[in-house]
């Protein structure tokens, strides 16, 4: 792995009793970056945060932690801190006492611990709020506490618990731009686990993707976006259209697909595929250039990369415009940008629905 | 090493009734090792003694009622506190406590000054009042969480489906929440068949089990309490396990049927 | 004027019935109690009158101290040893183990029976019960040991016997209320065992904590009957006083007075028990900062 790593993990393997929970993970994240662990319930992020942290310990495999191997150090020696998910802040201290707790145990000063405490606070912008008492907090300012709390301790690197999951959407919004900010200030390692594709796509340099204890893909969010490996990454961020077809012909640079009544051209990506292997193809709703048939954007004739149907549902989304088309083949998206007229397809219309080669991925899983 | 101390600890308190359970069976009369035979002559003495078998009655009897009681004015309490809120709420819930935080010694004189001023004679009537009151926070206590836990909107919901006010209770709230009104009316049962202290002030001249075997053991010591203590003791145990089972198995039932419907 | 909505009206029905229980059953007897405690007695028969004499007699007499003193001695020394003793087990059942067992297998032994714990008990301490004959026997003693028996020993050791379900009881339901996550976050900061037991386990389930001791001291306190059977000469109580003035003595007047006077006794000690654990900072609450 490479050296600017912080964390590294081999080969871990999480079991609890009969049920395997991780299979063989590895893993390897670097230095000041925001790596979000994303997954639907139960693929394991949460465990594997909590193997990072210390709660859980692997049954095979090690972590380490600036080189130095964790596997066998319990939580409160990890130079690790973490924002759980419903925040575990201590009722029966008060703000700043909460954020000194873990100054406290190090035997702090009085002066250093109140110059590091008003500082955090400073930073998540509660200055004001030391004295106050946790029940008093808003739900965005507890969340804030728990952060400033963790922070504190300066720790290698921060893991955050699905931080966001209580908070109403307008104040998550808030907080993301919140989270960035401070992950720039003070350039720590941040370790983030969601379900939540927007939080990880707007926060994170890099995504990891799991799904059932294995890990999907690794990549940036813009990689994981425009490039997914399997079906499961296409589906899993944001919407897509999967069509089903079989390979009919391949040559050095492109692959030719059969789906539905026609053929579709798409780059060759370096899979290696057989003649005749059932593939998918990826196709993002706003990628897709539709118009009434009768005008005509494509050149006529070309039976390529293209589907005819009828439009069979309009959602109107404000900014943006959801169409359902049914094809012979399955029923597509598409999505536009409302037009500044108003102009919209209606139901019913005949439309054809047409995209660039590259503007589709090809999936064998 | 934490676990050896706590099985220690379970040790201790199950060791003296264990060494009075194993001398019921003690052939010689002798309390105290070799041990020398096992024998049920104890027993044979003790169901011989008219005055154990009747306050043995008198303990069931006062005990069912004690249960009947408490389970009505216990339900509808929990029913009733769940809907109130803020101060009236808390004043009631204390005031529900009040019996049991104080010794029973004050309760028990309490009662003997207000059924002489009445001109109650003490009998099990006066017993029963006084089971009733000393068992009534345990039962509320038992039965208010779960309550709480229940969700108002589900009794709601049968009205607006059209149930009467009745209806909605026999076919939605009762249902849910009866295996804990029954575990705790057979908790009232056990902790009635118990009791001693309040008793002794407020019991006339029938006696309750307890009050035989009180009686019994400033005589002399002598085997047969054994006997009675076993069998009192025995009694009590099994029912607060037969409860605990009945409990246990209703929520799984109710468990089992939740999951059916959801696979099918 | 407060306005009542409908489901609390309701909610006021449904608790009528047993509010009228008590009310009938428990507050007027124990006003009537203390309405008794100004009465006088005479031959058996309470005369309704207005006297400070019960209150006077017994606060002037050393026997009383010396059996009230003895009342809390009990108390105090139950609810020390049931808390203590019964803190580990408790935690243990929250945070080591899953499923309830262990937690229904103590608490069944709450329903082994008052008196039978103080019978077998007596059986085992006495002269010639099993502990002294067993040690006996074994050549480890020549004379049997006096003091199991009959002492304030044998007084507390029976009453923690008694109390301890009662009091795991109590702790445990205070402990679950202290989720893991809280003892997680902490560990996390970089606290020890120790440090999470006294900086967060402890002050959050302070409740709980001084609601077991004071229970489980209320209870002792008054007590008598294990004294009178257990106690000795040396360990009667306050209780077994006030206990005969209403079962043979007579004198309800006077057993009125002591008991409220015991009362007093009671709040004292609570209001300095928690004035104590204020002092020792394990009170939440405390700002540790300026």
């Amino acid at each position: 792995m490479s050296t600017s790593n912080i964390v590294e993990l081999y080969g871990v393997t999480k079991a609890f009793g009969a049920l395997t929970v991780l299979h063989d993970i590895d893993l390897g994240i670097r230095e000041g970056e925001i790596l979000t662990l994303l997954g639907p319930s139960g693929c394991g992020k949460t465990t594997l945060m909590r193997i990072i942290a210390g709660f859980e310990a692997t049954t095979h495999g090690r972590v380490t932690i600036k080189g130095a191997d964790v596997s066998y150090l319990p939580p409160d020696r990890r130079p690790v801190n973490m924002v759980f998910q419903r925040y575990a802040l201590f009722p029966h201290l008060d703000v700043f006492d909460n954020v000194a707790f873990g100054l406290r145990l190090k035997k702090w000063s009085k002066e250093r611990i109140r110059e590091a405490v008003q500082h955090m606070l400073h930073l998540v912008q509660l200055d004001e709020y030391g004295s106050r008492w946790i029940h008093e907090l808003s739900g965005g300012q507890a969340q804030r506490v728990a952060l400033a709390r963790a922070l504190v301790n300066s720790p290698s690197v921060l893991l955050l618990d699905e931080p966001l999951a209580a908070l109403d959407l307008k104040i998550r919004h808030h907080m993301l731009a919140e989270l960035k900010r401070i992950h720039q200030e003070t350039g720590t390692t941040f370790i983030y686990v969601t379900h939540d594709q927007d939080e990880a796509t707007i926060l994170s340099d890099r995504i990891v993707l799991m799904n059932k204890g294995r890990i999907e893909q690794i990549g940036t969010p813009e990689e994981m976006y425009a490039h997914p490996r399997s079906l499961f990454c296409a589906r899993f961020l944001g919407e897509t259209n999967i069509l089903s077809g079989a390979v009919s012909a391949t040559d050095s640079d492109t692959t030719y697909v059969s789906v539905g009544a026609g053929t579709a051209k798409v780059p060759a990506n370096g899979t290696a595929v057989l003649l005749g292997q059932s593939v998918s193809l990826a196709i993002r709703p706003e990628a897709l250039q539709v118009s009434r048939i009768g005008q005509g954007a494509g050149t006529p004739g070309e039976a390529e990369n293209m589907l005819e149907g009828v439009v069979e549902d309009v959602v109107f989304m404000g900014s943006r415009v959801l169409y359902s088309i049914r094809t012979p083949a399955e029923t597509i998206k598409y999505q536009e940008t409302r037009s500044v007229d108003g102009s919209m397809l209606a139901r019913g219309e005949r439309v054809r629905a047409s995209w660039r080669p590259d503007a589709a991925v090809l999936l064998t899983r | 090493m934490l676990r050896f101390y706590v099985w220690l600890y379970v040790a201790f308190l199950y060791a003296p009734i264990a060494i009075i359970t194993l001398f019921s069976f003690h052939s010689s009369p002798s309390l105290t090792f070799p041990f020398e035979g096992v024998s049920l002559r104890w027993y044979a003495k003790i169901f011989s003694d008219t005055t154990f078998l009747n306050s043995l009655w008198n303990s069931l009897i006062v005990g069912a009622s004690t249960a009947a009681i408490t389970t009505v004015l216990g339900s509808l309490t929990a029913l009733g506190l769940a809907r109130l809120k803020g101060r009236i709420q808390t004043v009631f819930g204390l005031l529900a406590f009040g019996p049991v935080a104080l010794p029973g010694l004050f309760l028990g004189i309490a009662l003997v000054m207000l059924f002489s001023q009445i001109g109650l004679q003490r009998s099990l009537v006066t017993v029963t009042i006084a089971h009733v009151l000393f068992t009534l926070p345990f039962f509320i206590e038992a039965v208010r969480s779960r309550i709480e836990y229940f969700d108002l909107s589900l009794e709601e919901a049968a009205r607006d489906l059209g149930a009467t006010p009745l209806q909605s209770f026999r076919l939605v709230t009762l249902p849910i929440i009866g295996p804990t009104i029954g575990g705790a009316a057979i908790l009232s049962f056990a902790l009635s068949f118990d009791e001693f202290i309040i008793t002794v002030f407020v019991s006339g001249n029938d006696t309750t089990l307890p009050l035989t075997i009180w009686s019994m053991m400033r005589r002399a010591v002598s085997p047969d309490i054994n006997a009675a203590s076993v069998i009192s003791l025995g009694l009590s145990i099994g029912m607060i396990l037969i409860g605990g089972l009945l409990v246990w198995y209703q929520r799984r039932l109710a468990l089992g049927a939740r999951a059916k419907d959801i696979e099918t | 004027m407060m306005k009542i909505s409908r489901h609390e009206r309701m909610g006021l029905a449904l608790v009528a019935p047993s509010f009228l229980f008590l009310l009938v059953f428990f507050i007027v007897p124990a006003i009537l109690l203390f309405v008794c405690s100004f009465w006088m007695a005479q031959a058996f028969r309470l005369i309704p009158a207005f006297t400070l004499d019960n209150y006077a007699r017994a606060l002037s007499s050393t026997g009383f101290y010396f059996l009230t003193w003895n009342a809390l001695k009990n108390g105090l020394c139950t609810a020390i040893l049931t808390v203590a003793l019964s803190f580990p087990a408790a935690y243990f059942i929250v945070y080591r183990t899953r499923g309830n067992l262990l937690f229904y297998l103590i608490l069944v032994s709450w329903f082994s029976s008052y008196l039978v714990r103080i019978y077998a008990w007596r059986v085992i301490l006495g002269s010639n019960g099993l502990i002294n004959t067993t040690l006996m026997q074994l050549g480890l003693i020549s004379e049997p040991i006096e003091v199991l028996l009959f002492s304030p020993f044998a007084t507390i050791l029976t009453l923690t016997h008694i109390m301890l379900p009662f009091g795991l009881l109590l702790l445990v339901s205070a402990l679950r209320d202290v989720k893991k996550e809280y003892v997680e976050a902490a560990r996390d900061l970089g606290a020890s065992n120790a440090e999470v037991l006294t900086r967060v386990i402890l002050p959050m389930c302070y409740k709980g904590v001084v609601g077991a001791f004071m229970f489980t001291f209320v209870i002792s306190a008054g007590d008598f009957v294990t004294p009178q059977l257990l106690g000795g000469r040396d360990g009667m109580t306050t209780g077994i006083l006030i206990a005969n003035q209403f079962r043979t003595a007579g004198n309800w007047p006077f057993g009125a007075a002591m008991a409220f006077l015991m009362l007093v006794a009671f709040l004292i000690v609570y209001v300095a028990f928690v004035r104590l654990l204020d002092l020792l900072r394990l009170a939440p609450g405390r700002r540790f900062h300026d």
